[in-house]
């Protein structure tokens, strides 16, 4: 009697089921799956970055599936936390390197400890002021920026430690007022009702052409036309805790969107996902999609990204100090 | 403008496009959990490459549609396709369970089609004027018109004000669980992850509406789940029914399609906002407030025509400012720069006649979805038809499936089970639920928009001109409120002597 269609396609399933481990073990040092865990909701940058990475990560990895999974929950700090049990590999994730600041903080995740799998690219970090303050240096709002409201995300997030970072170490008296996320700073800005903020150098172009703000400093390394004239900070002569800061920001906006795996990974599972990672991002597929979308590449293997990380991450007793400050106030 | 229209028109690729993402934005809606933002995503690595125009128009008409696909799954099974649709469950799954879920999804497909309509009329109308109503409205009055919503709670309460607005203060306390929005500050988490993110707004109503009305009809009560009259009218006169009540309620259609395109153009404000809102001013503005809740038509057409009116209003602040309005624009934000689109003020200058064939794709979109759905609503009639014990396990399952896409999360549906004990004692208790819910969003929104008036501008922020304007409004509305709630509380004491 021939089977019912249902019967015979639970059949089909189950014996396509039993076949997959003869066909997945093609990557020893590897699980069969990798679950790439995003830090953020989805939609954001650092997801289309970590879906465009995990497909072709998948590809550069014989036999292993590649599964994009969203845990942006808390700003993806439990997933980092979870990522610490993942010692076979099995999961790797992409998520907001302003956690380092929050580490620096006393956040107590242990970073210093995980292990870098490659960067897929990097963002400068831009100084702006509104156009009707008619302020339109870095010096200039030394002089004259005591008592602006200058906008960021929410208290505790990158954003905030860097604004206020900055006021703090170089005296500008601004009044810093968190809780502005996504677009609502640049929202304030073009509204008036606001007079500056510290931005990702993508959402400056449009600010600048409707003649809304005056970027005053760059933080990182920007090959945007808009942003060609603007002093960076790393070209200003610093000192002290001018310094200390401006070098950390620096450093992180070039850590950009960094793939991280779990500190007691197996050293054969990480040497073959650094391989993996960076042919994925040497792929002129891969490329050709990025430009396609619009998303900017600037991919550094895996020990660079240990360095640049290390850089951020060293013991600077002072930063912390300060970053303490900014977060009790 | 009307080059737009000839450009649209005179491209067969663009127009194709157009026909392919109305099913595909519908079902998206129509998929409990997914909805516009996921629509969007998953659609994106197809976009590189297309033609400028069929992009836009395909990605602007994917989008514009998705609320419309979502009217199925909300009035037919009780379970919101999206988070805007959620206002909606109430009263056209009450409609649906009366054997009139074709008039439901036919006003609901009308609403939808003419809230689209007007969104897309204060799209193309408002531009010149769009940075100056913003300047207008911030979060002073952002934070006085969740006041009034909070407000018209009361208007919710059925036959007692007190279990109105304590449920309504229960749900305004659920809405502080979380991480603090400004501080960062942990509260009611319980050292959880999982509540530091808050109460999913889509998680809430499943557990307030499908969750304990099928743990009724699972039990074989009557009282809920069963379609009670099934069969109140042909398919036919049911469509026209459905015609007739916008017809009837035209100015209401009307003032929600002005409000949710008004909300829409507000960055910061989502749709679920505007189709709560347009709930509650559905219920004060009527008559007979006490039907809402239990199948009053105008609880489907206010929130409908205000969740696709809204779409167009978005779309004012994201392409020509650059400021995407909700989560939801800042994805198309980011899914129009591969077509070599840059939203912001240079657009309509440098891309006159794209721009009016993006406004004129999302009205001809809108109708033909409104269209795709009225000649749907017999067929998925069929649904509601069916017997209610057959359907729980699909729901239950469905509910469990919406909570873990809407969320990623599974512990979610621990909190999805907690509240659903909540429903379920409400609903055996007959007290209202919709307060809840009001109070989850807009307890949410209004301390956000309090926070901010008080750090940007001092107390003084109650003394802006759009401000003063709305507590006025405000008062006079209580005050109104108040006299209608004596007069009826009187007629009722009346009734009560002659029934004595």
């Amino acid at each position: 009697m021939p089977l019912p269609s249902a019967a015979r396609l639970i059949a089909l399933t189950l014996a396509l089921l039993c076949a997959l481990p003869a066909v997945a073990q093609d990557s020893p040092a590897l699980p069969d799956r990798i679950d790439y865990i995003i830090g953020s909701k989805p939609g954001g940058g650092y997801d289309r970055y970590g879906r465009l990475v995990a497909k072709h990560l998948e590809k550069h990895l014989d036999g292993v599936t590649v599964v994009p999974v969203n845990r942006g929950s808390a700003g993806g700090v439990p997933a980092l936390r979870d990522l610490k049990e993942a010692t076979d590999g099995s999961r790797i994730m992409i998520f907001n390197t302003g956690i380092l600041m929050n580490e620096l903080g006393g956040l107590g995740l242990g970073l210093q400890s995980y292990r870098w799998i490659g960067k897929a690219s990097s963002e400068a970090r831009v100084l702006l002021v509104a156009t009707d303050t008619g302020i339109n240096s870095f010096e200039g709002l030394q002089a004259e920026g005591a008592g602006l409201i200058f906008v960021t995300a929410s208290h505790g997030s990158s954003a905030f430690i860097q604004t206020s970072l900055i006021n703090l170490s170089f005296g500008l008296g601004l009044k810093v007022v968190p809780g502005f996320g996504g677009s609502e700073a640049e929202a304030a800005l073009m509204k008036g009702e606001v007079q500056g903020g510290l931005v990702s150098e993508s959402n400056v172009a449009p600010l600048v052409e409707a003649g809304v703000v005056v970027p005053l400093l760059v933080f990182g390394e920007s090959s945007d036309p808009v942003l060609a004239d603007v002093p960076r900070a790393r070209s200003l002569a610093l000192e002290g805790d001018a310094l200390i800061v401006a070098r950390a920001i620096s450093a992180l906006t070039q850590l950009g969107r960094i793939t991280v795996a779990a500190p007691e990974i197996d050293e054969a599972a990480l040497t073959a996902l650094r391989e993996a990672y960076q042919a994925a991002l040497a792929d002129l597929e891969l490329r050709a999609e990025a430009e396609a979308q619009g998303m900017p590449l600037d991919p550094l293997p895996g020990p660079a990204v240990d360095k640049l990380a290390e850089d951020v991450l060293a013991d600077s007793a002072r930063l912390e100090e300060m970053i303490k400050i900014v977060l009790d106030r | 403008m009307l080059g737009g229209l000839s450009a649209l028109l005179a491209d067969p690729a663009a127009l194709a496009w157009l026909f392919i993402a109305i099913p595909v934005g519908m079902a998206f809606g129509a998929v409990p959990g997914l909805g516009g933002k996921i629509a969007l995503i998953a659609v994106m690595p197809f976009i590189a490459g297309m033609d400028m125009l069929a992009g836009c128009v395909f990605l602007i008409s994917l989008h514009a549609v998705v609320h419309t696909g979502a009217a199925a799954p909300t009035i037919m099974l009780g379970i919101p396709g999206t988070g805007p649709s959620t206002a909606v469950v109430a009263d056209g799954h009450a409609l649906a369970r009366q054997g009139q879920g074709v008039r439901a999804l036919s006003a609901a497909a009308i609403a939808s089609g003419i809230g689209g309509l007007i969104g897309t009329l204060v799209l193309a109308l408002i531009v010149p004027f769009a940075l100056g109503l913003m300047q207008l409205v911030s979060y002073p009055e952002i934070f006085l018109l969740t006041l009034f919503g909070i407000g018209f709670s009361a208007v919710l309460s059925g036959d007692s004000m007190a279990k109105g607005l304590t449920v309504g203060a229960f749900g305004l306390l659920i809405a502080f669980i979380g991480i603090e929005p400004v501080y960062g500050t942990p509260r009611f988490t319980l050292g959880s992850d999982v509540l530091g993110d808050g109460i999913h707004l889509v998680t809430a109503v499943l557990a307030l509406y499908a969750i304990p009305e099928m743990l009724i009809a699972g039990k074989g009560s009557a009282a809920a789940g069963a379609p009670t009259g099934t069969r109140r009218g042909r398919g036919a006169g049911q469509l026209a029914g459905g015609l007739a009540d916008v017809v009837r309620h035209r100015w209401l259609t009307l003032r929600c399609s002005v409000m949710g395109a008004l909300v829409g153009i507000i960055p910061g404000l989502g749709g679920d906002v505007a189709a709560w809102l347009c709930y509650g001013h559905a219920a004060q503005s009527s008559r007979t407030p006490e039907r809402f809740g239990k199948g009053a038509v105008e609880g489907v057409i206010g929130p409908e025509a205000a969740n696709n009116s809204k779409e167009g209003g978005a779309l004012v602040p994201t392409l020509f400012l650059g400021i995407p309005g909700s989560s939801g624009m800042a994805i198309l934000l980011v899914a129009l720069v591969p077509l070599g689109i840059s939203p912001g003020p240079g657009l309509v200058s440098a891309n006159s006649e794209l721009v009016w064939a993006m406004v004129w794709a999302l009205a001809l979109s809108n109708i033909v979805a409104a269209g795709a759905l009225i000649l749907l609503a017999r067929p998925l009639n069929r649904i509601a038809r069916l017997k209610s014990s057959m359907l729980v396990p699909y729901i239950y399952l469905l509910a469990m499936a919406s909570v873990y896409i809407s969320t990623t999360e599974w512990r979610s549906l621990l909190t999805l089970a907690v509240l659903s004990l909540l429903g379920y004692a409400l609903l055996r208790r007959n007290w209202p639920r919709a307060p809840f819910v009001i109070g989850l969003i807009l307890g949410a929104e209004a301390e956000e928009a309090l926070i901010k008036s008080l750090s940007l501008w001092g107390p003084g922020f109650l003394f802006r001109p759009v401000s003063l304007l709305l507590i006025a409004t405000l008062f006079l509305s209580l005050w109104q409120l108040s006299l209608r709630l004596k007069r009826g509380s009187k007629a009722a004491k009346r009734g009560r002597a002659h029934a004595g």
